[in-house]
């Protein structure tokens, strides 16, 4: 085998190594992640929400409630077509908190707070500042949801259908049903299609 | 007239018509990955598979630097199975199965023959996605390596099935290789630039002699526009201009150097794709190895048409 063989081979079984870490933290650890985080402003706030508290402080919720992060980006078209399943999900279950969260780095909250007013979107919106939260979680896309209960995660990852294509389906709302009902949610993670989340 | 002027006015004028000014909201995640390469999994992929077949009309080639018209006719035609899957997060693991068809129609013998061609696989790891960062593009490294399960010109020869050694589908060693990938997005704009070395690893010849080839160098840059196209189902169109170029310093037979083996040629692509529907990717292209003097040597210049078709999935089952 020549030096330069040796060098791939010795990079790929380094990377691979490094990689074959869990990406994603397992149900207890996310009590601990979302207490880490600083409290996230509120940004935006609709009709609907004008009581919404002026931050956010991120944890679990309390025993018997469910609480759904919900990564939102102003330029992605991923985003502004998934805004329908977010909307049917606030209707369909006005008991569980919706957190949506703005995390690119590339666009001020100023443009995402002009950008939700142009489209009235029903919802509040809070910044994360240096997409933060969105590194914590590991959260890569928009759209791109984690749904908790007071024990850790309950469904992360795809919002819809929108974007793949086949039978409508909105994940999110399936995942709560099967979890209200008693049922394991399965499955729990749908890997999130859309735009990057972009970090500083 | 050059027989190359025709596929040349052809890039240009598609070139005209699809590269008009369209509004900016194409899916601004995915350009470099749909606009390039054959089985790249874009965000939220988890596997694909697709078919791609390609018709390459050769009309030159480089006599040393110096490019020629060829007198004879050589025609090639391609049909490549290809499939790549998401491993954890950020692996793709692709494999490509060529299979070749040559035509050669010299002075009054006309010949068509070919075969399965090399088996070639790449394992990609992607460092930081496109978008990932602010002002740092995407940036990915690939192992590749390819398995000399097509026919060589050795063995063709020997088989003697053939006069022209149309059955020739493959060069007969092992290769194994590394690329450097970088690509971004601006608005519907997107590029991407790849840079790659190949090692083959010495083969016995049927003649009972060792070659071996020297180290394999390609490079290509893309730029491409996502063109806003409600008709297809992410309201995109794909189009991507690239210039390509490969080169080796020479091959040696039982460890000689072969006076005039070094090889390169430099093509330009034009190609153009969309989801017809949310699971299906469609695209084509033409494209022509540049036959100017310099742009190549000791390799025959053609053009070529493709056309692939993939389908992608975003959950496993």
């Amino acid at each position: 085998m020549t030096g330069f063989n040796k060098f791939i081979f010795t990079v790929f079984a380094l990377l691979l190594t490094f990689n074959l870490a869990p990406a994603t933290a397992n149900a207890a650890d996310y009590a601990k992640i979302l207490n880490q985080q600083p409290p996230l402003p509120l940004i935006y706030t609709s009709e609907t929400y004008k009581d919404a508290a002026k931050t956010h402080k991120p944890g679990l919720p309390e025993a018997g409630k469910m609480r759904i992060y919900w990564f939102w980006g102003a330029k992605c078209p991923c985003a502004k077509k998934s805004e329908a399943t977010l909307n049917a999900l606030a209707t369909k279950f006005p008991d569980i908190e919706i957190i949506v969260v703005h995390s690119n780095a590339d666009e001020s909250a100023q443009f995402a707070k002009s950008t939700l007013t142009e489209r009235s979107v029903p919802q509040a919106v809070y910044r994360d500042d240096n997409a933060k939260f969105a590194i914590a979680l590991n959260a890569r896309a928009t759209p791109e949801v984690y749904v908790f209960d007071h024990k850790g995660i309950v469904y992360q990852g795809r919002t819809d259908t929108l974007m793949t294509g086949g039978p409508a389906h909105n994940w999110v709302i399936e995942a709560v049903e099967q979890y209200r009902a008693g049922k394991s949610v399965k499955p729990d993670s749908r890997r999130a299609i859309g735009c990057a989340i972009t970090r500083p | 007239m050059h027989r190359w002027i025709l596929p040349a006015a052809g890039l240009l004028i598609l070139s005209i018509i699809t590269l008009q000014p369209a509004a900016a909201h194409a899916q601004a995640c995915c350009g470099a990955a749909q606009g390039t390469g054959l089985g790249r999994l874009a965000t939220g992929q988890v596997y694909l598979v697709g078919v791609d077949a390609q018709f390459r009309e050769v009309y030159g080639r480089h006599d040393q630097q110096e490019y020629v018209d060829l007198s004879h006719d050589t025609r090639e035609f391609r049909q490549t199975l290809f499939a790549s899957a998401r491993l954890y997060e950020d692996f793709q693991l692709s494999l490509i199965v060529p299979f070749v068809e040559t035509y050669k129609n010299f002075t009054r013998l006309s010949e068509f023959d070919g075969g399965l061609g090399d088996i070639a696989a790449s394992l990609r790891y992607e460092i930081s996605g496109v978008g990932q960062r602010q002002n740092i593009p995407g940036f990915a490294i690939a192992l590749t390596g390819k398995a000399p399960t097509g026919r060589t010109v050795y063995e063709s020869l020997e088989r003697r099935d053939t006069v022209l050694q149309t059955d020739t589908t493959g060069t007969g060693s092992y290769d194994i290789g590394a690329q450097l990938q970088l690509e971004n997005t601006h608005g519907s704009m997107f590029w991407s630039l790849q840079v790659g070395a190949q090692q083959p690893f010495a083969f016995t010849n049927a003649l009972g002699r060792e070659i071996s080839r020297k180290l394999r160098w390609d490079a290509s840059v893309a730029i491409g526009y996502s063109a806003n196209a409600p008709m297809f189902a992410d309201d995109s169109l794909y189009l991507s201009l690239a210039i390509a170029s490969e080169f080796t310093t020479g091959h040696l037979e039982n460890n000689q150097f072969i006076e005039g083996s070094q090889e390169r040629r430099s093509a330009l692509t034009l190609q153009a794709g969309a989801y017809i529907v949310p699971q299906w990717f469609i695209a084509t292209r033409i494209g022509s190895d540049i036959p100017l003097d310099h742009f190549g040597e000791n390799l025959l210049t053609g053009a070529q048409f493709g056309i692939t078709l993939r389908r992608v999935s975003y959950d496993w089952f």
